[in-house]
């Protein structure tokens, strides 16, 4: 399946593709298109992947959200292409036995995505301007990133 | 010749999605096609030091030999997910 796409994302959709009858609980988490950022007005943004790798990193990070915190299901979709406010740009499913480990596995593959995603932001800000939001470093930058003991990228 | 493809902020500041650099000898480093890319490009210089490299679908370090086959792929951080986390999300 396609985890980087330009359609706009479902969250039915994805609790359907997640359905497991060993599960008693569900947590989805979505971004959303915020009106604001830094105290700018913002009016849409545009997100761009490179997207080889970034298949890739969803692809592992799903399976290491899995085994880490042991969810039945764990599913993330990243839209990219220019998004209006109020659009969903992530929606991360995860599905376990019982709730906790379901938003404990949630928690951390949102906060995972934002260290190892190559995905940038592009605001559209209400003055005209626009610009990009400053990130993390990944992992083999010059600078160490957050996740510098190995991560996806070394093998 | 190499493919040096960039992303992101990098894009805006090189003025161009690709570009080639040339290979003296085939066995260079990631690192040394930065430098080269340095002096072709000056304004990407500040941008550097957090930069990440790929080639194909994996990152690749500084040290490490560049495949010439393929397109270098320039990595600013990253920006994914929902807002950024200084503001919550």
């Amino acid at each position: 399946m396609q985890r980087i796409t330009r359609e706009p994302l479902d969250v039915a959709s994805l609790l359907g593709d997640t359905e497991n009858d060993t599960c008693g609980a569900f947590v989805v988490f979505g971004g959303t298109v915020r009106n604001h950022h830094q105290g700018r007005g913002v009016a849409g943004m545009r997100y761009s992947a490179y997207e080889p790798m970034a298949e890739r990193v969803l692809e592992e990070l799903e399976e290491e959200t899995r085994r880490r915190f042991g969810v039945a299901e764990c599913r993330i979709v990243h839209r990219i292409g220019e998004l209006g406010i109020g659009e969903t740009s992530v929606l991360v499913a995860v599905r376990s036995a019982h709730r906790g480990d379901a938003f404990s596995a949630g928690q951390y593959a949102i906060d995972t995505l934002k260290e190892r995603l190559p995905v940038w932001k592009e605001d559209f800000y209400t003055d005209g301007s626009r610009g990009y939001q400053d990130g993390t470093p990944l992992a083999t930058a010059g600078v160490a990133g957050p996740d510098d003991g190995g991560g996806h990228g070394d093998r | 010749m190499l493919d040096v493809q960039f992303y992101g902020v990098l894009e805006q500041v090189a003025g161009t999605r690709s570009l080639q650099v040339e290979l003296v000898d085939d066995a260079v480093t990631v690192d040394q096609v930065l430098e080269r890319l340095r002096g072709q490009v000056p304004a990407l210089s500040e941008h550097l030091p957090r930069v990440a490299c790929a080639q194909g679908d994996a990152l690749v370090r500084r040290a490490d030999p560049v495949d010439p086959t393929r397109p270098l792929v320039l990595l600013p951080p990253v920006s994914g997910g929902a807002m950024g986390t200084q503001e919550g999300s």
